[in-house]
């Protein structure tokens, strides 16, 4: 005799072995004993929750030869053949194989003839929402005027796709996920029926990856069992299910707190060794920081131990909320990338890096605060990230006051206006937003200005070198505006003095323009057209 | 035999400890990524609980029982897999010959070059007509062997109605008989059909198990095997391809992209893309993009200075090449590994390929610089 | 291996055989004959499978070299039916079997016979033995009222059932039954002296049984190669197979396993009208008004009274006919029933005698059908469920 899966061999027979859905079996029975049958039922709710159960249950308590009652004998002729699925009375149709009207038609043809030796004749049809539709429409006829004694029971996981006119003619009862609770009571249950040991832990563990199914908090216990025998112990279970321990992920955590993106992905690569399915790995470090970031918010939560907890709320204090938030938006993305990627080692490997590299993120609004003040600070973080691998060849040359190194911890005073001296490197350094603030007066202005060919810082004065005679008188006319402009950013005010500078005449009418390097030096405006439409140099005339 | 199956020590252990136990499961679903083993898995599974060998490691391979399933023509043994439409019969009978000489063909290269992939001309899901079969076939008791053996291979194929008419075979199948289902996408599967099914994960093998297996197995030098390993992303079958394609034209041609998006040289792109304008085809340019994504990954790894994670070893002077005096490579390459997977769905759906080469070019460039 | 044989002997053996062959199955192997002949014997058999339904045929031949082959059923079929009459030689060369005949040759591939399924040895151990002819009739009395619906397998097949001093056959689709007893307290005896060969033996009420529901395919092969000459039918179960002996033929079919549903409750107990008639004139009747019986459900009606008995239909879509019999002898009150003429007909086709013998009820009673005389030894019993108005 081959082994019975759980899930089969402890299928409901009876009303009260129904698990968690006593608002309907209470109905039922109550209709039963009062005699009030309707003619159609249709049972709705998720995979595994004793809607097919409940319908054999429901024909055998109307067939059986005690019948009409709530408690059916599951012993008598009747009885028997439901469960073997042999009663001619009884006819199970597995609405996804028979979706025809063709099938419609044999099933009212079979309704013709009245019951053979029952008192009802019982059309259970299963997964009812793959009829097509005008199987649907020819049914609706039946169930309209069904002939004497004759019970549908539909089971469906998805209702919206019955027909409301299918609906509408039934009595609907929708099946509830089964709470965690209920499942670990039976599967406590069945483990001391079955003479097995197992932990209360384990159970939990079986019950939540079963996501509201008994059937399949059955399967997985059958697997713990297959595996385990007699005596199923938490590490087995977590061995089974491939449950990433929490560990990992707090190493991760950490490192990436620390910045170590070598010892990161070396790490990553031993996941990867072990072959852990990368989607489950970053399901469960999604489910990990959220466990921090509502620890975070001195939220208490169920799931972990008092050690485990201590464990997440040091982690906690090392990040930022929206630091937090913001690994998991990117964990989040990642996952979709990974589904559909063809090399989802390498989008993680990249996205770790990332994260690595991931400066304390501001809130938005304090970003936009310090715009506002035209603080050094705002253009700091931008610049350390983008360019994090190139600061220290820039560092070498610059001064300590430009060097200002943001710590990782930005402290609040900062945020505060801070004037730089007026010198060569500082000027170097706020030149981009000397532009910024030049475009402000005019756009004209802005661009006389970057194509200054020099500019030095020369005590208090700002010389600058122009070329061409456009450039300059444009300068020359907004000189007032551009040097107050100009003051606001460093200690003391600076004077602009402006030299124009003689371009020599053309010596030949035809210029041969070769490469675009010459364009680009021959013409400044089309060097911006260049940079700002990323265009290439097709031909030259 | 049992252990030609490499790097899938824990669901091994499973199904040994199912067969030690006394307690096999009616329904298995081996999920996990192409080329991992579940395939072979499963039939040597098959195999092992139907062996007549006595004293020797089941399956043993050779008995009358492992010859049949060796050979797919068990009569206890249904495979089902996507198909275009055959006009299967509930009987298992394919009337149109062409149909069935396509089926044969499968087949064939399923016994002989398993990790080697068949392609059918037109569309393929698994059809109800499979499953219909399949009743059928479950009507009859087993002709000879302990444990009848239903594989259904890329499980995530069967169209919706084919997945629901299976909800009450796989529930509720006679007894003495294993149906284990195979995919490489459970999430797409029916949470109805997962319920129904005791789930067992094979794991991406590692580079290191596949680099053993190029070069014990198909006796490929180490280098090679070694980017094999590392474009494969832990499936054999791409492996043993990318190994076997012995000079590669696409590798080459992913080197000199990046060589002339490293120096800016746009009119040397040009020319490039002439140069190769009859290898851009469709496939061809898939794959490339395969060889384009292990060389970002280096020169990311360059630039962040993890030089022991270099793929291309042999190439490591060209990559430092093209790294120098660059900077933010690490930073930019996640979004460029994912603008390399839109533009692989773009290549799928059939894009317009001289632009998909422009784009990919301008995205190279801007990967290198800033 | 190598063997002659004359044509017509062989032909005559395999004429058979071959329609149980599937053809362009997704298992090949299932395509060919296995082909075992043997010097010592000198003995050729010839076994083909459809995995429901074992044959296995063997006889003489004049063989010279034993050996195994597998070769294409139908191809040898054909090939074999287009030789000349005369001695056929067939003999393996490497991967080939050379039929020759005169001037004939033909080089057929063959196939790996080690992928052919296990055959069972063609040996009866403890067999029942019937008479062919009987067993023959009990198939023909049941066979048309088999269901043909996929969902409900079990009753695609015919009941065979053994009590200690009869047996019977039944079939049922839910909407008819036929079945037919025979007292014979031989069978079972010989049986309860191996019930440790798996036989499945039911036991209810005391009463010892078995029941075996076979495949209607099994039934209709059996028929076909009934003949006069052979009057033994030996018969051997296992548990989920049924095996016959009969001459040089051996079948093994495979079963239904799960019980069979009991029928016997759709019998009323008592029906309070009966009528006889001649079966023919009935028969001319009911096909005359089926002219225009509705497609749908192939009503008819029966109205009848001590008077009157009138068989008609009405079609919404074509009109309606109706017919008033003569000669017939009616017992009971006025009453009318509808049902499926079709049923009615296969049902009648299987009445031995020539008047029939009808009980009825209300309308919603099921009628039992009779023969006239019963026939000694033999209870033939036919229900038909009315259907609803």
């Amino acid at each position: 005799m081959s082994y019975i899966v759980l899930a089969r061999k402890y299928r409901p027979q009876s009303f009260k072995e129904v698990y968690a859905q006593d608002h309907i079996t209470e109905i039922l029975q109550s209709a039963i004993s009062t005699n009030r049958i309707a003619h159609a039922y249709l049972f709705t709710g998720p995979r595994g929750v004793g809607k097919t159960s409940l319908a054999r249950i429901l024909a055998k308590s109307l067939n059986c030869v005690n019948g009409p009652t709530i408690t059916p004998c599951n012993s008598c002729s009747n009885c028997a053949e439901i469960t073997a699925g042999t009663s001619p009375d009884v006819i199970e149709i597995d609405g996804a194989s028979n979706t025809s009207v063709d099938d419609i038609r044999e099933l009212q043809h079979e309704l013709l003839y009245p019951a053979s030796g029952s008192k009802y004749k019982i059309y259970i049809i299963d997964e009812v929402h793959m009829l097509s539709k005008n199987a649907f429409n020819a049914l609706l006829k039946t169930l309209e005027e069904p002939p004497d004694n004759v019970i549908f029971i539909f089971a469906t996981t998805e209702p919206q796709k019955v027909l409301p006119t299918i609906i509408s003619r039934c009595q609907r009862y929708d099946f509830k996920r089964i709470p965690i609770d209920s499942i670990v009571q039976r599967l406590q249950e069945i483990s001391l029926m079955e003479g097995i040991t197992i932990d209360t832990e384990s159970l939990y563990l079986i019950a939540r990856k079963a996501d509201g199914g008994m059937r399949d908090a059955l399967s997985l216990m059958d697997q713990a069992i297959s595996y385990c025998m007699n005596n199923i112990t938490i590490d087995k279970v977590r061995q089974i299910f491939s449950v990433i321990p929490n560990q990992i992920y707090h190493n991760f955590l950490t490192l990436i707190y620390e910045k170590n993106a070598q010892t990161l992905i070396n790490e990553l690569h031993q996941i990867f060794e072990q072959g852990i399915d990368l989607q489950e790995f970053i399901s469960g470090m999604q489910d990990f920081i959220r466990i921090l970031l509502l620890r975070k918010l001195q939220v208490q939560i169920k799931d972990i131990n008092q050690d485990e907890q201590v464990m997440f709320d040091e982690l906690a204090k090392l990040f930022g909320q929206n630091k937090l938030m913001y690994i998991l938006s990117y964990l989040i993305a990642c996952k979709t990338d990974l589904k559909t990627s063809s090399n989802p080692y390498l989008i993680l490997e990249a996205l770790m890096i990332k994260l690595c590299k991931l400066d304390e993120m501001e809130d938005i609004a304090k970003i936009i605060e310090k715009l506002n003040y035209g603080s050094i600070t705002q253009t700091q973080p931008i610049s350390n990230i983008s360019s994090a691998q190139s600061q220290p060849v820039q560092s070498k040359d610059s001064t300590k006051e430009s060097a200002v190194k943001i710590p990782d911890a930005i402290s609040k005073e900062e945020t505060t206006v801070v004037k730089l001296q007026f010198t060569q490197d500082n000027l170097e350094q706020l030149w981009q937003r000397i532009l910024t603030r030049a475009k402000k007066i005019s756009q004209m202005c802005a661009i006389a200005l970057e194509s200054t060919t020099s500019k030095k810082a020369e005590g208090k004065k700002l010389c600058l070198t122009v070329e061409g005679n456009t450039f300059y008188n444009c300068l020359k006319t907004n000189l007032e505006a551009l040097e107050s402009s100009i003051s606001e950013l460093f200690e003391k005010p600076v004077k602009i003095s402006l030299h124009l500078q003689e371009t020599e005449p053309p010596t030949k009418v035809n210029i041969q323009h070769t490469t675009l390097e010459d364009i680009k030096q021959e013409n400044p405006e089309i060097d911006k057209f260049v940079k700002l439409t990323d265009s290439v140099l097709v031909k030259t005339l | 035999m049992i252990n030609k199956i490499k790097g899938q020590e824990d669901a091994l252990k499973l199904l040994r400890k199912a067969i030690e136990n006394e307690r096999i499961s009616q329904a298995y679903l081996f999920y996990g990524s192409d080329g991992v083993g579940k395939f072979t898995t499963a039939l040597y599974f098959g195999m092992a609980v139907n062996c007549m060998a006595t004293n020797e490691l089941k399956p043993c391979g050779h008995c009358d029982s492992c010859h049949k399933f060796l050979q797919l023509e068990h009569p206890d043994f249904v495979y089902i897999f996507p198909t275009p439409n055959l006009n299967l019969s509930p009987e298992g009978e394919i009337k149109n010959s062409d149909a069935l000489k396509m089926f044969q063909k499968y087949i064939e290269n399923k016994v002989n070059t398993p990790w080697a992939d068949f392609f059918f001309k037109d569309t393929i899901e698994i059809r109800k007509e499979s499953i219909t079969m399949l009743s059928k076939h479950f009507e009859l008791s087993i002709h000879e062997a302990r444990y009848r053996i239903v594989i259904v291979e890329d499980a995530d194929m069967m169209t919706i109605a084919t997945a629901n008419a299976f909800l009450k075979t796989l529930e509720e199948p006679p007894e003495r008989t294993i149906i284990i289902l195979i995919t490489e996408r459970i999430q797409k599967l029916l949470p109805t059909i997962l319920s129904r099914t005791q789930p067992i994960y094979f794991r991406p093998l590692t580079r290191s198990v596949i680099e053993e297996i190029l070069t014990t197995e198909f006796e490929i030098s180490a280098p090679i095997a070694r980017t094999a390993s590392r474009i494969s992303a832990g499936n054999l079958k791409t492996a043993i391809r990318v190994a076997s394609d012995s000079v590669s034209l696409s590798r080459n041609w992913a080197f000199e992209i990046f060589a002339l998006a490293a120096t800016k040289d746009d009119l040397g792109y040009l020319g490039l893309a002439k140069a190769y304008k009859d290898q851009q085809k469709k496939d061809q340019v898939i794959d490339l993009l395969k060889y384009i994504r292990i060389i970002a990954s280096d020169l990311g790894a360059l630039n962040a200075n993890f030089e022991a994670e270099i793929t291309n070893i042999d190439k490591i002077d060209d990559l430092k090449a093209m790294v120098e005096n660059k900077s933010g490579i690490d930073d930019r390459l996640y979004d460029f590994l994912l603008f390399l997977e839109d533009l692989n769905r773009k290549i799928e759906g059939n894009v317009n390929l001289n632009l998909v080469m422009t784009n990919l070019y301008l995205n190279c460039k801007h990967l290198l610089n800033s | 291996m190598r063997l002659a044989i004359e044509k017509k002997d062989l032909l005559a053996h395999i004429q058979h055989l071959v329609s149980i062959v599937p053809s362009k199955n997704v298992t090949p192997i299932l395509n060919n004959y296995l082909i075992e002949v043997s010097e010592e014997t000198n003995m050729m058999r010839i076994s083909t499978t459809d995995l429901t339904l074992t044959v296995v045929v063997e006889f003489p031949a004049a063989v010279s070299e034993g050996g195994t082959i597998a070769v294409s059923a139908h191809h040898f079929n054909e090939i074999i039916n287009y030789m000349p009459d005369a001695v056929i030689n067939l003999w393996q060369h490497d991967d080939l079997l050379m039929i020759q005949s005169g001037k004939v040759d033909f080089n057929l591939l063959i196939a790996d016979h080690t992928l052919f399924p296990v055959i069972p040895e063609p040996k009866i151990n403890y067999p029942i033995t019937v008479d062919a002819a009987l067993f023959n009739r009990m198939i023909s009395k049941t066979y048309f009222a088999v269901s043909t619906d996929v969902n409900r397998a079990i009753l695609t097949g015919v009941c065979w059932k053994i009590y200690p001093t009869y047996h019977m056959m039944v079939a049922t689709d839910g909407r008819k039954v036929a079945e037919i007893k025979v007292l014979n307290s031989s069978l079972l005896p010989s049986l309860e002296n191996n019930d440790n060969q798996g036989l499945s033996i039911f036991t209810e009420q005391n009463e010892v049984y078995v029941e075996k529901v076979i495949p209607l395919k099994t039934l209709l092969f059996l028929q076909k190669i009934f003949s006069e000459d052979v009057k033994e039918l030996k018969v051997s179960m296992e548990h989920n197979r049924i095996m016959f002996l009969y001459g040089e033929y051996f079948v093994s079919s495979q079963v239904f396993e799960h019980k069979y549903p009991e029928y016997q409750k759709a019998f009323p107990t008592e029906l309070p009208n009966k009528f006889v008639i001649d079966k023919e004139s009935l028969i001319t009747a009911i096909k005359r008004v089926a002219l225009i019986a509705p497609d749908e459900n192939f009503r008819i009606h029966f109205d009848i009274d001590n008077d009157r008995f009138e068989v008609n239909t009405t079609n919404r879509d074509t009109g309606d006919a109706k017919q008033n019999m003569d000669d017939y002898v009616y017992a009971g009150t006025s009453t009318g029933i509808s049902f499926n003429y079709k049923y009615m007909l296969s049902i009648l086709e299987a009445i031995d005698t020539e008047k029939v013998v009808i009980k009825l009820g209300s309308s919603k009673d099921p009628m039992m059908i009779y023969n006239e005389n019963p026939i000694p030894d033999q209870e033939i019993t036919f229900l038909l469920m009315p259907l609803r108005s």
